[in-house]
């Protein structure tokens, strides 16, 4: 169990939220706000394209079902 | 250049309640002929090979080549059909930057919400000395002298 101290660093990015899990999102450039979110990487692609936000962050949310255990 | 783990919410396995996980996910920019786009992605040191989604060389515009040998295995005996492409890879910050050409694995995940970006040893690790402290869920990597570096300017 990691310690909150360690969790809550400031520089350490936030969790996806558990609403996402499953989907791609896009996150600002400071991964403080999901900009887009959406089914496919090129759904949320064309998305952050559209609003201007070359360097967002994209993230494929897990599952919450989902443990990676050296599985594709 | 450190990066911070990724904190991720999941189901444990044993009792079924939401948990956080703190795992190497790093922000990863992957650079195709006619766009880029910077995706979170997982330093695996099991892995021999560096695989990220086809979907991600389609929109990217990464040229994909069937490979002629057998597939990939996976942990518990999966096997994957993967194709082969190049693409530059870019991690840091303006302040330390690294980029590179690879040639790396690309896997048609049966769903998109499967998809994954795997980095290995090839085309990843090979390049960098890598400590992942545990204690403080902080991953180091320090290129070495084996890192194809490219200037930033090499490229889009």
């Amino acid at each position: 169990m990691h310690s909150q101290k360690i969790i809550d660093h400031p520089r350490r990015p936030k969790p996806a939220p558990i609403e996402y899990a499953g989907q791609w999102v896009a996150w600002n450039p400071e991964r403080t706000e999901i900009i887009a979110h959406a089914r496919t990487f090129a759904e949320v692609h064309n998305a952050a394209t559209a609003a201007s936000q070359p360097n967002a962050i994209f993230q494929r949310v897990r599952r919450l079902n989902e443990t990676i255990v050296g599985r594709l | 250049m450190n990066f911070f783990y990724c904190p991720i919410i999941t189901l444990s396995a044993q009792t079924g309640d939401p948990v956080l996980i703190l795992r190497p996910e790093i922000p990863l920019r992957l650079i195709g002929t006619s766009r880029s786009a910077v995706s979170q992605a997982l330093v695996d040191t099991g892995a021999d090979y560096s695989i990220f989604p086809v979907a991600i060389a389609r929109q990217l515009g990464i040229a994909l080549v069937a490979g002629n040998g057998p597939p990939m295995t996976a942990f518990g005996g999966q096997q994957l059909a993967t194709w082969f492409g190049d693409i530059i890879l870019e991690i840091g910050s303006d302040a330390e930057c690294y980029r590179w050409q690879a040639h790396v694995q690309f896997f048609e995940f049966p769903s998109p919400d499967e998809e994954s970006l795997i980095l290995g040893h090839s085309g990843f690790l090979d390049y960098f000395t890598a400590v992942f402290d545990g204690e403080q869920e902080i991953l180091t990597l320090t290129p070495n002298g084996d890192l194809p570096a490219m200037k930033s300017s090499d490229s889009s």
